[in-house]
């Protein structure tokens, strides 16, 4: 009996014994077989052309969707849409080669490119981008609320689409080009699709500069598209390698293992100064933050108290803090961007002066405790909450520009704190509740006309973040809708402008630039300048190099 | 001795337990704050029309009564349906396999390697506690646990694979897997660093229980029989200390087996390993309903699974503990 117990007990060791010493020898010839590889070259990046560009991508998520057309989120370069906005704010071709407008901006005719051909041969016609609109719309696919005003799509000959708007729209390119933007669907393909909700896309058929090749265990391939009708990539290829950890991606550059990061914080571009073959650059003002009033809340719903604030706002040592970026002196529009839209006269009206917010805030019937408390008109200590929500969290944006308000606020008499939402509908609603709040826009809806109906009350948008409701801004939005000539447009953008400059529901405070870091001994052309803030935009990839 | 009919009734409250579970998580799910087509949508536009919203709501259901919703989840869970991401439009059940199987290459021999030499060491260290050896184990174990996780993983990196570059930076598979697909060496080339880590971690966490349970068995009554008896002191530790002090264990180890099925968040970003831990925080991030139901769903599946296997495993290795006769 103790025989055969004390010889399952030896068979159990000797079996533990066997698994760790299997494991352990697995793990050994792994280990000499990828340092071997290693010395090779193996695991670098001889195996694929040495014309490939390889760039790091946070999660496999964000590279591949199921679908085309439910999400919008696909490999770069693959997909095109009938323009694509510049950065100076008007509009490179695409698709579409030209475009006019109707005097009443409801009728846009596309003339499209007729040497287009679909990545598996077939060309490329108007029946696509009808078909796009009408496929979107009946399958109810999350994009085609971007259609919303599109009435109809005609094709009077396979090179021309006629689009008609529900309404006169002035601002339709934008619509159909900005974040998230349209693409082109492939009418042969989709059509025989009756569920794109669930439909896994494996082929990526596009008209862009790359084509899809695989979407294999961490990484996807891109390859040049040599049919394109464009300018044609001098690269002959695109690698996203999914690379989780920031710290990572840096290393990996280091190691030559990619070519380019993206979005490095001031600290590690300083450490990366001097290192041998990377370069640097920074591409200007790619994140735009406000302080911005709920007017439908007090003590935010008291223009004086506004206007006070709008000079107790100290962007120079906010832009200080951020490492990069600069202070935004204009109503909203950011003047790199924006360029001729943003209306001179406004610029710099908020200068940062304590006295002053003091002074207007005594004539709008604020008053001070022995303590040296604000007191309110109504008499009560004014104290504030400040929901932060989750887009300026990412740079510690909303945590730099909140401990500059509190220091200078608190002078003022203004108790601050801060509650932070990971939530953006939790947000949304705090926001609704609080007289002030900080916010992050992307620079897109900074950057023409069309940004400013961000303030307005329409028969489509019922309110606005704000709670601002101006009539004679209303107006205006509307009037800028039905209009085409840019000229009429700049003269309304302006008074839309003189108009947020007096009511004042918003401070711009700051933006904020994303530094580059890439090796220059593999490529060169990343640096297209402003506006171009993404590595992965098809129009920085086609102007890449190798170096040789 | 588990009795038959004791197990069947085992079973059936575990089959209860599932099912409350289940509805717990999907009430908690479900009344969480924020749902995916606000985070979705607000991230795409402001100015999305109201109508486009209420769109989505009644797309995905969500427009429904809570109960009803529940009723319907119910219901697709009893025919087999896990439903659909949100997120990627992919049936829930396959995608979840997939990452999962991803992480069972770096968790499956962790946590097994852990176990195995957790037990091994902690009976070693608690045999001779107070000792010299004991002590320095024991002190180098305090340091390699009380130093988090994810500080080791970044360290390890950091000197294996940046420096020495012994180890890649991360990733499951080189590049050449473009070129030649995938080769098993490659991946667990991969595996390497993250296996080792994860091993270290698992083996402390078994060292300290192990080590605790053999310094309670060494003061018992058999154990001066057995030396009593006159046999030496490997024949004591191995044979009836070992044994005795491996009950406590039984549990633990099956749940630490069971919460694989989680993964390892912190392993699975520094190591750019995209298995079921990523899957779930970028899930709940986005508050992806039918994945992280699908997810909790198996969750659950395994921890009850695994406390009915300790129950068994106890009374088959321990003959004293008897179920289901009284």
């Amino acid at each position: 009996m103790e025989e055969n117990s004390s010889l399952k007990r030896k068979r159990i060791i000797v079996y533990a014994g066997v698994c760790i010493i299997v494991i352990i020898a697995l793990c050994i010839a792994a280990w000499g077989s990828g340092i071997g590889n290693a010395a090779w070259g193996m695991t670098k990046n001889k195996e694929i052309s040495a014309d490939e560009v390889i760039i790091p991508v946070s999660s496999s998520s964000s590279i591949t969707y199921t679908s085309n057309m439910q999400k919008g989120g696909v490999p770069p370069g693959i997909y095109q849409g009938l323009i694509i906005k510049d950065l100076n704010g008007t509009f490179d071709p695409a698709l579409a080669k030209s475009w006019d407008i109707s005097a009443d901006a409801k009728t846009w005719t596309f003339h499209l490119a007729r040497d287009a051909i679909w990545s598996d041969g077939v060309p490329f016609t108007c029946a696509d981008v009808k078909f796009t609109n009408d496929y979107m719309k009946s399958n109810n696919l999350t994009l085609a609320y971007v259609l919303t005003d599109v009435q109809s799509i005609d094709c009077p000959d396979p090179s021309t689409a006629v689009v008609t708007l529900k309404t006169s729209y002035s601002g339709f390119l934008d619509q159909i080009s900005r974040q998230p933007g349209i693409t082109i669907s492939p009418k042969h393909f989709w059509e025989s699709i009756p569920d794109p909700q669930h439909y896994e896309d494996k082929q990526f058929i596009g008209t862009g500069p790359f084509v899809f090749d695989q979407d294999t265990a961490g990484y996807v391939r891109l390859l040049r598209n040599d049919a394109y009708y464009g300018k044609k990539a001098q690269i002959s290829g695109v690698v996203l390698k999914v690379i989780t950890n920031p710290d990572s991606q840096v290393l990996a550059l280091k190691n030559s293992e990619i070519d380019v990061v993206s979005d490095i914080s001031p600290a590690v571009a300083k450490s990366l100064k001097g290192e041998k073959d990377i370069a640097m650059y920074t591409i200007k003002d790619t994140g735009a933050y406000e302080v911005a009033f709920n007017l439908a809340q007090y003590p935010a719903n008291i223009t004086g108290f506004r206007k006070a604030m709008s000079h107790a706002v100290d962007r120079d040592t906010i832009s200080s803090l951020f490492g990069t970026g600069r202070p935004t002196e204009t109503t909203f529009l950011i003047p790199s961007l924006a360029g001729r839209y943003v209306n001179p006269e406004d610029v710099g009206m908020y200068t940062y002066n304590l006295s002053t917010a003091r002074e207007i805030l005594k004539s709008a019937g604020f008053t001070w405790d022995g303590k040296g408390l604000l007191l309110g008109p109504d008499g009560n200590v004014v104290t504030l909450t400040i929901p932060l929500g989750t887009k300026g969290q990412a740079s510690g944006g909303n945590q730099k520009i909140v401990s500059v308000l509190k220091n200078d606020w608190e002078k003022l008499g203004i108790t601050l704190s801060t509650v932070s939402y990971d939530d953006q509908k939790q947000y949304k609603k705090a926001i609704n509740a609080n007289a002030v709040f900080l916010d992050s826009f992307p620079v897109t809806l900074h950057d023409d006309a069309d940004a400013l109906v961000n303030f307005a009350v329409t028969p489509t948008q019922k309110t606005n973040y704000y709670n601002y409701n101006n009539p004679e801004y209303n107006a205006l939005v509307s009037t800028i809708r039905n209009t085409a000539d840019q000229q009429e447009i700049l003269k309304m953008a302006y008074q839309m402008q003189d108009l947020l400059a007096r009511d004042i529901p918003t401070v711009p405070v700051c933006t904020s630039d994303t530094i580059v870091a890439y090796r220059s001994d593999r490529f060169t052309g990343w640096d297209l300048g402003p506006g171009y803030y993404s590595v992965t935009d098809p129009r920085v990839l086609t102007n890449l190099t190798p170096v040789k | 001795m588990i009795d038959g009919h004791y197990l069947l009734r085992r079973i059936g409250y575990s089959g209860a337990a599932f099912f409350v579970c289940i509805t717990i998580t999907f009430f908690i799910l479900h009344l969480m704050p924020g749902d995916y087509i606000t985070n979705y949508l607000l991230s795409l536009s402001h100015t999305i029309p109201q109508e486009a919203v209420d769109q989505f709501y009644q797309q995905y259901g969500l427009d429904r009564p809570l109960g009803e919703q529940y009723i319907i989840y119910i219901c697709n869970i009893l025919q087999g349906q896990w439903g659909y991401s949100y997120q990627y439009g992919l049936p829930v059940f396959p995608m979840i396999m997939q990452k999962l199987s991803w992480s069972l290459v770096i968790l499956l021999p962790a946590v097994l390697l852990g176990i195995i030499i957790g037990i091994v060491l902690g009976a070693w260290s608690g045999w001779r506690s107070g000792g010299k050896k004991d002590l320095a184990l024991f002190n180098i174990m305090i340091v390699f646990r009380a130093i988090p996780e994810f500080w080791w993983a970044i360290m390890a990196v950091w000197v294996f694979a940046f420096y020495l570059q012994w180890f890649p930076l991360g990733g499951f598979t080189s590049i050449s897997v473009l070129i030649s697909g995938l080769n098993p060496w490659d991946v667990l080339y991969h595996a390497i660093l993250p296996i080792c880590l994860m091993t270290s971690f698992v083996a402390t966490g078994n060292y300290y229980m192990m080590r605790n349970s053999m310094i309670a068995v060494i003061g018992e009554d058999y154990i001066t029989t057995a030396r009593a008896k006159g046999l030496d002191e490997r024949a004591v530790l191995w044979r009836h200390a070992l044994k005795n002090a491996l009950l406590p264990m039984v549990t633990m180890t099956t749940f630490q087996v069971a919460g694989i099925i989680m993964g390892n968040v912190f392993i699975e970003t520094v190591f750019s390993w995209p298995g079921i831990g990523l899957l779930t925080t970028d899930a709940l991030r986005m508050r992806d309903l039918p994945l992280l139901e699908g997810i909790f769903l198996l969750d659950a599946l395994m921890t009850i699974g695994a406390m009915l296997a300790a129950d068994i495993l106890a009374s088959y290795l321990d003959p004293r503990i008897r179920m289901g006769d009284q």
